[in-house]
């Protein structure tokens, strides 16, 4: 059964261009500079991610109300979605926050009311507009918007853009939603958080052949901000895999915004043709600990395949 | 209603605002004055006082030599506007209390408009919409906001509380709708109020009658602004705006509220007595660009120039959703929808 996939918002926030890059490889400098014609009506397309089949339902932002008032575009739209998106964009925060909380609450309202298995959930786009001595304060950020829109505490708020230096944001957004559909990346993910959790100050990721990252483990003692710069780190250390310098198991350190950290990494695609590198990132230097690690993670992971 | 916002140090790092003040009102004239008076002089951090028809209240951090000062109406709470100035206060703490304070400035502070916006939201003005039952109160309300936000709905014995838009601005619209019979409720509604609507059908009888509710102002909202609408100027028997003036002693303004085409003179209205910058009413100029390009799509549609005239409903579309009138948008996009549907039949 193909997963569906809604993109909600307000016109001009990015939804369509965000479909083309991610999904349809478009440029996305081109797509800055020449921003796409408003999309009308719903329109629908299907896609492959890793061993999921999704189809992505792009709506019109002009027609926004009419979705939200007329049942039966509502029950296109949001009949049976897995994941309901809806996107809005740092200039309109800053300028019109009170109406983006008014939207967001109508449609939590719909949702409880008539669709209540979809996750809904955010993307803050535009993150590229920010001041950059804020983009390192996105926690902030976060705050703010949870607080001033008064969501739940479970309602999920990426931070996404598809300028092209930082639009890994948003690849790594959709491998976390849609990870969690592929029963084998959750899986390894519980696998891996349980070994993990063992080692303190310490966490690893498991990157895509498209260098996203598709499965984190568990978030205790690293905050978002260094978070997001081991992020950048991973991206640039899997784009650079071709020249070899880290993998084999071999312990590196390396700098990350105001941390030393140890590193391991190592290749995962012996397992699945999608997957590309294991990279473990700690504070503590321990080589025993590391390696000791690495090495559960190895017996694990084969123990689950053989199991399959 | 919060009018203006600053958040000065030796000069004006941020400001917000909200509407117009008196036009000699100047605060930034006496910003470092009031810094300098009051970090020197007051042992506590939250201060106020009442200048001229305003409230000015702030809050300093003294380590960093900021102070963060409100104007508000002298109808708001207190206590109300001493809640929001510490939120404030903790927003820019969090945002920017260890970025080098000379490099901040208003398109830095931006980040604080959302937070600012919600406190706009939290002290919001109240307007009364009063007048006996008949007078046309639900015609202005329309003219007023075609959609509004669904928030409270006190059952109508004793009234409707909605919040409605105007522009980005929100205000609490109270209307009390068909209770004669419970008039001594209606004192605690007045109490409340900013600004009132005496509302009059401008029949003599009424315009009498309707003293009733100017007493009932001075007595329970001394300080709101109250002004009267002479509606229904069009029926035989009308009077005229001056006689109703002198009757009730207070500015009276005529309307004829069942005609679609006077939104905008409610709209400007609206922005006298609530002493709003058109611009700030952006429905305002909204209104006039909107009434314009209607011409323009009917000279493109004349020329048969379709093209054109989608771009043209789709604007128009635009324009009456960013004012909240939303059944006109869902008409011209139906139309730009249309014309779509017959280029692409034709080609």
């Amino acid at each position: 059964m193909p997963k569906k996939i809604l993109l909600i918002g307000r016109a001009s926030v990015g939804k369509t261009s965000i479909k083309k890059t991610i999904f349809e490889g478009e440029n996305s400098k081109d797509l800055i500079i020449h921003p796409l014609e408003p999309t009308r009506g719903i329109t629908t397309s299907i896609y492959s991610w890793m061993d999921l089949e999704l189809t992505l339902f792009d709506t019109s932002g002009q027609e926004l109300p009419f979705l939200l008032e007329d049942e039966k575009k509502q029950n296109k739209a949001f009949n049976n979605a897995d994941v309901i998106i809806y996107v809005f964009d740092y200039p309109t925060w800053a300028s019109n926050s009170q109406e983006i909380k008014d939207e967001i609450k109508e449609i939590e309202n719909l949702i409880s009311r008539n669709y209540i298995e979809a996750k809904f959930l955010l993307f803050f786009h535009k993150i590229d507009l920010i001041n950059k001595k804020f983009r390192e304060k996105l926690k902030l950020l976060k705050n703010q918007i949870q607080e001033l829109l008064n969501l739940p505490k479970f309602r999920k708020i990426y931070f996404t853009s598809i300028h092209p230096l930082l639009i890994n944001n948003t690849y790594n957004a959709f491998s976390d939603i849609l990870g969690g559909f592929l029963g084998e990346i959750f899986d390894l993910k519980n696998i891996f958080d349980n070994i993990v959790k063992d080692f303190p100050k310490t966490m690893g990721f498991i990157t895509s052949k498209n260098d996203s990252v598709i499965v984190q483990t568990e978030i205790n003692d690293f905050d978002i901000n260094l978070i997001n710069q081991l992020h950048a780190k991973i991206l640039e250390i899997s784009q650079s895999t071709e020249d070899n310098t880290f993998i084999g198991k071999k312990i590196n350190y390396i700098d990350v915004g105001s941390k030393i950290l140890s590193m391991i990494i190592d290749n995962l695609n012996q397992f699945n043709p999608n997957f590309k590198n294991i990279i473990i990132f700690s504070e503590s230097f321990s080589k025993e600990n590391l390696n000791l690690l690495i090495k559960k993670v190895d017996i694990e992971f084969n123990r689950y395949y053989n199991e399959k | 209603m919060l009018r203006e916002a600053y958040i000065f140090k030796d000069k004006i790092l941020y400001e917000k605002h909200f509407g117009k003040v008196l036009r000699d009102f100047n605060i930034r004239s006496f910003l470092s004055d009031i810094k300098n008076y009051y970090l020197l002089k007051l042992k506590d951090e939250f201060g106020s006082f009442e200048y001229f028809n305003y409230r000015i209240s702030f809050i300093q951090e003294k380590d960093l030599s900021i102070i963060f000062i409100f104007v508000n109406e002298l109808t708001d709470v207190l206590k109300n506007i001493k809640i929001e100035l510490f939120k404030l206060r903790k927003a820019y703490l969090n945002f920017f209390s260890d970025l080098n304070n000379n490099n901040l400035d208003q398109s830095v502070l931006e980040l604080l408009n959302p937070t600012l916006d919600a406190i706009h939201r939290s002290l919001k003005t109240k307007i009364s919409l009063v007048g006996f039952s008949g007078v046309g109160k639900t015609s202005i309300k329309n003219l007023i906001c075609r959609s509004e936000i669904p928030s409270l709905h006190i059952p109508t014995i004793s009234g409707d509380i909605s919040t409605v838009k105007i522009g980005k601005l929100y205000f609490h619209l109270l209307d009390f709708a068909g209770q004669e019979n419970f008039s001594y409720l209606w004192n605690n509604f007045i109490r409340g109020s900013d600004t009132v609507f005496i509302i009059t059908n401008s029949s003599l009888e009424n315009v009498e009658k309707s003293k009733f509710f100017v007493e009932l102002v001075k007595e329970y909202a001394p300080y709101a602004r109250s002004t009267v609408i002479a509606n229904k100027q069009d029926l035989p028997g009308a009077l005229d705006v001056e006689t109703i003036e002198r009757i009730t002693g207070l500015k009276a303004y005529a309307m004829i509220a069942i005609e679609q085409k006077n939104q905008i003179r409610m709209m400007n209205i609206l922005a006298d007595v609530l002493n709003l910058n058109a611009e700030e009413i952006s429905s305002l100029q909204s209104l006039r660009e909107r009434d314009h390009l209607i011409k323009d799509a009917e000279l493109a549609l004349k020329n048969e120039d379709f093209k054109q005239a989608i771009i043209i409903f789709d604007k128009i579309a635009k324009i009456c959703f960013e004012i909240g009138d939303e059944p006109l948008g869902k008409e011209f996009y139906a139309k730009a929808e249309k014309i779509n549907q017959f280029l692409k039949c034709k080609s």
